[in-house]
């Protein structure tokens, strides 16, 4: 028995963990398309922004492949499965074979087709190579824009503030965050990226990326002809899940689309599963698959595969779309549905006299999603209660208890 | 493997486990050193009332952990051996995604250090300060066997 | 925790290893099941005044106000008044019940009492104005009895009556500038109760005022005038040796124990054990040994020579020896666990006062009317529980120590007089000024079951009087100091600086000893401490100095009850610098506990509480204040 692993982030982490917990012996190897011990893909902005050091960021010890008998292959980047073989190929041409496969091979960075995009000083921030290109490339009273309004540009965004440059955000929609946030905890965080000195920019299309003879970007020019001066661009325009080696299985059609998968993990072949950014996840709230490819859902998506993977049986109870951010030290959490677009949802929110916005989604007297502004205190209580879809008398009922367990949860379930 | 295992029958509400718990985490580790030399510290339980039932919360020490699932620096870890869902201040940045997912919403947001606080089961001592200070023995520091043959037997004595 | 831990008393170790052996539970198990205590509790943080209630404020944060909005200062300071009323109320309750007594005997309505203390009479009834000439004794006591009732009724504004007639006008002066003059005792207590109910004083400052009030009704509607009915009526101690311990028990004989606080009682009981001998004889016993515990137990050891089993802390153990037939009790510091351990071991417990009965003990209602009667009863009881004592289960620790006891004022100064008859007190001035004399210190109050039994009295007495320190004692502090061997002479020599033992020496042998003084003197009860305050106010004046000026200081190293804080805020208000071993409930605010140790207070009123658990930096900083009144005096 051998288990393979393709990645060496969250999800394979965690696949190998629980692998290892059960099956004491056989061989577990993972494959890593970068040369590093596994970090944490989460803290880069983090590690831009100076609050921790590249040596923070790794997620495990520095003897854990060997305390944990995995043989771990960096810069092997997996380029074809073969499931009859069972055998992966990687783009060093070499050939690992497997009795299981985990494809947690994660996501990238998306890159519109803007001209002018290969310009130097244009970036993404996805990996530690990233930011540590970003790192050297940002300087303190220069300009950059951010391209992006979603929750990773907003982090980059505060962290290149952090270091002292003008940061302008360029946003598409009409609010920063649209897809976490409804329009007035949008505000807010808008009204806190105001307080800290990043320009935020709603509306805006950008054409074009205009740099100089020597190919440095220079600035983003707008549909409407405006440009915006830059030092450095990145480019926060969602992920892409990497699939692409999998087009001759049949698992992925153009490649790029997430893996399909059931509550096990596993994919439509045998032996193979898949977890994390590459996979789809299972919402509780719609009882369907959808793309959530957020750091909690990874790490249990891995741990429920690597569990199967040994020979037991576990199914992945299901996750909510959730995300947590502060931005000037106030923090913002949404979870669930946060902008309902279909009947029968009531949303209740209150701003209270020290800036604390609280907003809940409910039906039928359950919660399905809230968002918190200010006082994030306790906001898992929420959480739970969305996923348990415990029933309440009534939406204010709900909307009217205090934030506490017992209140919220209950005893009954408690014991 | 003992736990803290909560009775909410016995809970009166007199919040000495969150007194105990905030002295056993100041720096003194004791009442009066701490209130006469006004240090700051903060309680990682709270005796929680609905209004019928008290009940004293803290980290329950999860076996499948969401907050270890969150934590994306490693701050938080499920140690195998002690059961106890330990935390590592050095490496915390407070992103609050534990306190997100934390379905007991027993881990604390100290705003200041933006770190979290949460049950440590004082590891300074035999027995947690909060199950040492309970005196109605609402919180007990046992084995889950152990507490469930009490509570069955007590529910078949009051049968 | 280690029996060593618990207390030092060799006689109480041995109990506590029976009682452990046993599985029976005493006071040291009680605490340890109560532990860790409420920290609310300890801070004085929690309020129960209202139905609102209860609301406990948190010392490190919010909510830092009760729902009616009190904050920490005056939740603090509030319980601690209330606790100084309690305490206060307690001594001020026995002096009405001895004042109550001496008019009945006085009328003759209490015929089974005469009057034995006439000079003690006179002396009063001189001092509070009344013409003594002429008159019967019982005339005189209903006199004395009018005036001394003032204290508790009157109607009037004015300074209560046995203030007016005993405190220094310059104390009286201070008083009034703070507005602290208690009016009579029961209105004061009375208005504590009101100020500190809800809606009401809230400001911390004024409601220590009010505490220093307390103390000083206690001081004097307490205290003092609870020691001058009980001298009046049983006359004033003079020193008498005797012995002290649970092997003062003996095997072969009934023992009664007294234990409570008023001598109404324990020298009935004792009167009886003496008049019924024989029918203890008849019985089977030897005879009848009576012992006494707590401050009953020093009052007719004082006046009787009845010895003392044992302090506070040992009042189960006394049982635990299955030797005690009968302990009778009347108020304060009574344990409601001695029905259970009298049911293990041996022994009737017999509660004589309608308001401190017991579950499980023998209820004998006790009056001055009829006193003789009852008494009888009561001692009858006894010799019938002697007959169901198992002998076999009988052990009596081998552990007891002589002591001299009984040195009220007027034995100290007729002591004195001995050495200079003409000027009493000149050679205790003499040795004061000339450094033989260091200062003097009294330790008073409890014992304290968080702190080894006896250990910080006996250790902080050892120092000071080797630090040619004299030192007083009354109370539990006196048993403890007696157990330890330091009311006998010996301990002069072996203990004493040499300033200390030379002067101890001279007034022992002129008084007739044959040897030194004891290095502490037993000045009796816990409300003896006015004999303490009567001795300070006679130095004071003698020096034409006020009493907050003298190079003597107070100590409660092992306080227990609410008496012993109301106690120590008489001492304070008297101006005398006042350790406690153990800090009171108050550190929840740093404004009370502040004000209640701070410089401002002793500026003010001349005195403060000083705090400190550990008994050698307890002494060093009473001598360091000593030393400091010393060089203030220019001596």
């Amino acid at each position: 028995m051998a288990y393979l692993i393709l990645g060496n982030s969250a999800a394979g982490i965690a696949a190998a963990e629980r692998i290892r917990q059960i099956d004491k012996n056989n061989s577990i190897t993972i494959l890593s398309d970068e040369p590093h011990a596994a970090y944490s893909r989460c803290l880069t902005s983090y590690y831009l922004g100076g609050q921790v050091t590249e040596q923070d960021m790794y997620l495990r010890a520095n003897n854990f492949y060997q305390a944990m008998g995995i043989s771990f292959q960096p810069n092997q980047k997996a380029a074809a499965v073969n499931p009859d073989k069972k055998q992966v190929v990687t783009n060093q041409d070499n050939i690992y074979s497997y009795d299981k496969l985990l494809i947690a091979t994660g996501a990238s960075a998306n890159r519109p087709s803007l001209p002018g995009i290969e310009s130097d000083g244009v970036f993404s921030l996805r990996t530690m190579d990233d930011a540590k290109a970003i790192e050297v490339a940002c300087q303190s009273g220069r300009q950059a824009v951010v391209l992006g309004g979603g929750l990773v540009s907003l982090k980059v965004a505060a962290a290149l503030n952090q270091r002292g440059m003008n940061v302008t955000v360029l946003v598409g929609s009409n609010r920063v965050m649209s897809q976490n946030l409804g329009d007035t905890a949008a505000a807010l965080v808008e009204e806190q990226l105001a307080h800290i000195g990043i320009t935020v920019k709603k509306g805006t299309r950008p054409v074009s990326i205009e740099s100089d003879a020597d190919g440095t970007v220079t600035g983003v020019k707008l549909r409407n002809g405006d440009v915006y001066q830059a030092d450095l661009v990145i480019v926060g325009k969602g992920v892409r899940p990497n699939s692409s080696f999998l087009k001759e299985t049949g698992l992925v059609n153009g490649g790029g689309e997430p893996l399909k998968v059931n509550r096990r993990q596993e994919t439509a072949l045998q032996n193979i599963y898949a977890a994390g950014d590459v996979a789809l996840t299972y919402n509780i709230l719609d009882e369907n698959y959808s793309y959530s490819a957020i750091w909690p859902n990874a790490l249990e998506q891995g741990g429920v595969a690597g569990t199967n993977m040994a020979g037991l049986t576990r199914e992945y109870p299901g996750s909510i779309p959730m995300n947590s951010a502060s931005f000037g030290g106030v923090p913002v959490i949404a979870a669930g549905i946060t902008q309902p677009r279909a009947e029968g949802y009531t949303l209740i929110e209150e701003k209270d006299a020290k800036g604390n916005y609280r907003m809940l989604v409910l039906a039928d007297g359950r919660l399905v999603g809230f968002t918190l502004f200010g006082d994030t205190s306790r906001a898992g209580l929420y959480t739970g209660i969305i996923k348990s879809r415990k029933q309440f008398p009534s939406d204010q009922a709900l909307w009217q208890k205090p934030r506490n367990y017992l209140s919220l949860a209950g005893i009954s379930t408690y014991q | 493997m003992e736990q803290i295992l909560i009775n909410p029958d016995r809970c009166l509400s007199c919040h000495s486990c969150e007194l105990a718990c905030a002295v056993e985490h100041a720096l003194s580790k004791e009442l009066l050193a701490a209130v006469l030399g006004k240090e700051s510290t903060k309680p990682r339980i709270f005796v929680e009332t609905d209004g019928e039932t008290n009940l004293p919360l803290q980290c329950r020490h999860c076996q499948e952990p969401m907050c270890v699932n969150a934590c994306m620096t490693g701050a938080l870890a499920k140690d195998s051996t002690t059961g106890k869902v330990l935390f590592h201040q050095d490496k915390c940045v407070g992103c609050w995604m534990c306190v997100m997912t934390c379905p007991f919403g027993a881990i604390e947001q100290d705003m200041s250090q933006k770190v979290i606080s949460k049950c440590d089961r004082c590891p300074d001592r035999e027995q947690p300060a909060c199950a040492d200070a309970c005196p109605t023995g609402a919180i007990r520091y046992t084995k889950v066997a152990d507490f469930a043959h009490d509570q069955r037997k007590h529910y078949l004595t009051n049968w | 925790m280690s029996i060593e831990n618990k207390t030092i008393d060799r006689a109480a170790q041995e109990m506590l290893r029976r009682t452990q052996a046993d599985g029976v539970e005493v006071v040291w198990d009680r605490l340890e099941a109560q532990e860790p205590q409420c920290g609310f509790g300890t801070l004085g943080l929690c309020c129960r005044n209202c139905l609102q209630g209860p609301c406990r404020i948190n010392p490190f944060g919010k909510p830092d106000r009760g729902v009616c909005g009190a904050d920490a200062h005056t939740i603090v300071a509030r319980n601690l008044l209330r606790s100084l009323a309690g305490g206060a109320a307690a001594h001020v309750d026995h002096a009405y019940d001895v004042l109550e007594a001496l008019k009945k005997i006085a009328e003759g309505s209490a015929a089974d009492y005469e009057l034995k203390g006439e000079e003690k009479l006179k002396a009063v009834a001189a001092k509070i104005g009344l013409d003594t000439a002429n008159k019967d004794k019982n005339t005189l006591a209903q006199e004395v009895a009018a005036r001394a009732y003032e204290t508790f009724t009157s109607h009037s504004s004015e300074p209560m009556a046995w203030l007016k007639y005993w405190a220094p006008a310059e104390r009286i002066e201070t008083w009034t500038k703070l507005g602290v003059v208690p009016r009579n005792a029961d209105r004061e207590i009375r208005e504590a109760m009101h100020q500190t109910t809800m809606g009401m004083d809230a400001d911390p400052v004024n409601l220590l005022l009010a505490g220093i009030k307390q103390g000083i009704v206690d001081g004097f509607a307490g205290l003092k005038l609870a020691t001058d009915m009980q001298d009046i009526i049983f006359g004033t101690p003079q020193p008498v040796t005797t012995q002290t311990n649970l092997g003062v028990l003996k095997k072969e004989y009934i023992n009664v124990v007294v234990h409570g606080h008023v001598p109404l009682l324990s020298e009935k009981i004792v009167q009886w054990c003496r008049e019924l001998e024989e029918d203890a004889k008849e019985a089977g016993a030897a005879g009848i040994n009576v012992a006494g515990i707590c401050c009953t137990g020093n009052e007719v050891l004082m006046r009787q020579g009845i010895p003392s089993a044992t302090n506070f802390l040992g009042q189960e153990l006394a049982l635990a020896t299955g030797a005690v037939d009968l302990m009778v009790v009347d108020v304060q510091c009574i344990m409601p666990s001695l029905t259970n351990i009298a049911q293990c071991y041996h022994g009737e417990i017999v509660t004589t006062m309608p308001i401190t009965k017991i579950p499980g003990a023998d209820h004998v209602p006790f009056s001055f009317e009829e006193a003789d009667q009852q008494a009888e009863k009561i001692v009858r009881k006894a010799i019938a529980s002697f007959k169901r004592r198992d002998m076999a289960r009988v052990k009596i620790p081998d552990e007891k120590a002589d002591i001299i006891a009984g040195f009220s004022t007027e034995a100290i100064v007729g002591a004195l007089s001995k050495v200079d008859e003409s000027d009493p007190l000149k050679p205790l001035v003499d040795a004061i000024k000339s450094g033989a004399i260091l200062g003097a210190v009294g330790t008073v109050g409890c014992n304290n079951v968080k702190i080894t039994q006896d250990l910080m009295h006996v250790e902080m007495v050892k120092k000071l009087v080797a630090n040619d320190v004299l030192v007083v004692a009354t109370g539990c502090s006196a048993h403890a100091l007696g157990k330890a061997g330091l009311l006998h002479p010996n301990a002069t020599n072996e203990f004493a600086g040499e300033g200390l033992k030379a002067v101890l020496t001279v007034v022992g042998e002129a008084a007739g000893l044959g040897g030194p003084l004891p290095p502490v003197l037993h000045m009796g009860s816990c409300v003896d401490n006015s004999r303490i305050g009567d001795l300070l106010m006679a130095l004071a004046d003698y020096l034409g100095v006020n009493v907050k000026d003298l190079p003597v200081a107070a100590s409660a190293p092992e306080p227990q009850h609410e008496k012993a804080l109301s106690i120590g805020t008489w001492a304070v208000a008297m101006g005398i610098f006042t350790h406690l071993g153990l800090p009171p409930q108050v550190l929840g605010s740093d404004v009370v506990a502040g004000t209640l140790t701070g410089d401002k207070l002793e500026s003010l009123i001349g005195g403060k509480f000083y705090v400190e658990t550990d008994a050698k930096a307890a002494v060093e900083g009473i001598i360091e204040h000593i030393k400091a009144k010393r060089q203030a005096l220019g001596i």
